[in-house]
Order: structure tokens, then sequence, then C-alpha cells
């Protein structure tokens, strides 16, 4: 929606948020809702001083909008008290806290993995250049190659990590764990937006 | 009543008072010609002097669309965002005219009924 990326992120955190405190009413006025709010937003920095950045404008319009947690809060008592109870909505709110706590778990695990890998890439390339007789990848037969992380032990086999190709993985490793503390402070930040 | 009692007492009952007026505001409005969402925010937050946020009244918007009392339509700009039109619909106009005669009334009552010595 902005070309701007902290113009773009900080926009998307808000209706996020917006969307998550709007699950309580019904999809119609969800979808109302956000949808007049992205017009708003989007008129409202359009019309803005055009000399202020992007991301300024977008962080103006959106106190103007306030708090969603503040102005959703008559039609969620709304909905709450007008609605009469659906069959199953029970089992469609533990099926949604499912399907979120599922995703988040799902994006956790990726960081975590991402985090993981990152680190070993990270270690073989450190280890391989210090000790590159003992650690990095070994092949030991035509089809059988070894990695070997700490070298403690003899292993035999022909080193197959030259030292500019340990940097090169060392330097994967970097990008992984970088990508992946991006991805976990995002999601830390979704988080925290919920309590 | 004590001062803070009093000024709680005040802010809750201002803020009963705005929910229905703010709903009369955005439907009387729109009772003139259609207005799109950031004008009409504009023009009530302009008009009325409340300080509300922009929100709000799309929180109205919404439940009075939930209500069958107001339509939209969007059009697409040559130039700019796409705009969403909002106007009331017949039975938003018969929710108008009866919301200002109870507006009338209730304002009529409160004006015979006052002290004059307040």
């Amino acid at each position: 929606m902005f070309e701007d990326i902290e113009a773009e992120r900080t926009w998307r955190r808000y209706r996020l948020r917006a969307e998550l405190i709007l699950g309580a009413v019904s999809r119609d006025i969800r979808r109302q809702l956000i949808e007049d709010l992205t017009a708003h937003v989007r008129e409202s920095v359009g019309q803005d001083a055009c000399d202020l950045p992007e991301a300024e404008r977008v962080r103006n319009a959106l106190a103007r909008l306030g708090d969603p947690a503040d102005f959703v809060a008559p039609l969620i008592a709304d909905a709450v008290v007008k609605a009469p109870p659906r069959a199953g909505s029970g089992w469609r709110a533990a099926l949604a806290a499912v399907a979120i706590g599922g995703a988040r778990a799902g994006r956790a695990a990726v960081a975590l993995g991402t985090a993981g890998i990152g680190a070993l890439m990270g270690i073989l390339s450190i280890g391989n250049i210090v000790a590159p007789d003992r650690i990095g990848v070994f092949r030991l037969s035509a089809d059988d190659f070894q990695v070997r992380l700490l070298g403690l032990a003899e292993g035999g086999g022909d080193p197959v990590l030259a030292p500019w190709l340990g940097l090169a993985v060392g330097a994967l490793g970097a990008v992984l764990m970088w990508r992946a503390a991006s991805a976990a402070q995002r999601f830390l930040s979704e988080i925290m937006m919920d309590l | 009543m004590k001062p803070g009692k009093q000024a709680a007492f005040l802010a809750n009952w201002t803020s009963q008072a705005r929910k229905g007026f703010l709903e009369l505001l955005v439907l009387n409005l729109l009772g003139r010609r259609e207005h799109y969402g950031y004008e009409l925010v504009e023009r009530i937050r302009d008009s009325s002097g409340i300080e509300i946020n922009d929100g709000t009244l799309y929180a109205i918007l919404a439940r009075l669309q939930k209500e069958g009392f107001i339509q939209h339509r969007w059009e697409h700009l040559e130039k700019g965002p796409a705009r969403k039109y909002y106007d009331l619909t017949p039975d938003g106009k018969n929710a108008l005219k009866e919301m200002r005669a109870v507006w009338e009334d209730m304002a009529g009552a409160v004006r015979k009924s006052g002290a004059r010595n307040v």
C-alpha cells in the first residue's frame, strides 16, 4: 500500500492489531471496518503535507484514527449483547485459537530452525578456518561425506571445504541468523501488541 | 458530590450522550448528500468541535450499515485512492426523521424545564 518500508510496516502492524481486536465481531463488519480504515489512511496520507516523510504521514493518520481497541469496543459490546449465540460458536473460537496458535508455533519453529542452521554453519565455518584438517566437511569415499563440527576425533577423509568455501558457508550462516533474528523480532512485536 | 466523582459522572454522561448524538450527526450529514468516509470524518470533526478519534466514526458507520440505515458505493478515481461513498437507505431516511423528532423533543424539554437561576 505504501512505497516506504517503514510506512508499510507501521500500517500493517496497525491493521493486524485491528483485525485481531475485531475477531469478536461478524466477518462483514470486520471486512467493512478494515476496508474503511484502509481507505481513510490512504486518503489521509495523500492529503497530509507532502514535505513530510511517508512513514510520518502514516503515523499521523493512525494517531488521528486512535487505538482500535477504543473505537471497536462498542461494536464488540454490541456483538456480545445483540448477537444470538450461534451453534458451534465455541468450537469456532477454539478452532480459531488453535489455528492462530498453530501458525505462530510454526513460525517460531521456522525461525528457531533457521537460527540453528545458521549457527551450525557459523561454527563449521570458524572451525574450518581454525582447524581445516579436523573441522569441516570430509569425503570418506566416493559417495560418503561426513560433517565434523568439533573435531574431537580423527576421522580421516579428504577435506572438501576450501578456505573460500568455508567463508561462504559462514557468510550464509550469518545471513540465516540475521533473517531469523528479524523474523523473531517481528513475531515478538506481534505478540506484544496482543498483550 | 466530590469533584473527582462529579468529573467521572460527567465524563460518563457525556460519553453516553455523544454516542447517540454522533449517530444522528452522521445520518444528518448523509441526509443532505452522500459523503466519502474521510470527508465525513473531517466534516464531523470540524463542525461538531468534539474531540474524538477518527476511528470512532468508522465504528458508527459500521453499526449504521449493519442496521441497514446506510449503503455505500465505490468510486474509482483516475488520480488518488478509490473512495467509498456513503448514502442513506430508505430505512435510514425514516430513522433520521424519527431521530430528529426525538432530538427536537428532548432539546425542547430541556429548554422548557431548565431552571432560570442556574
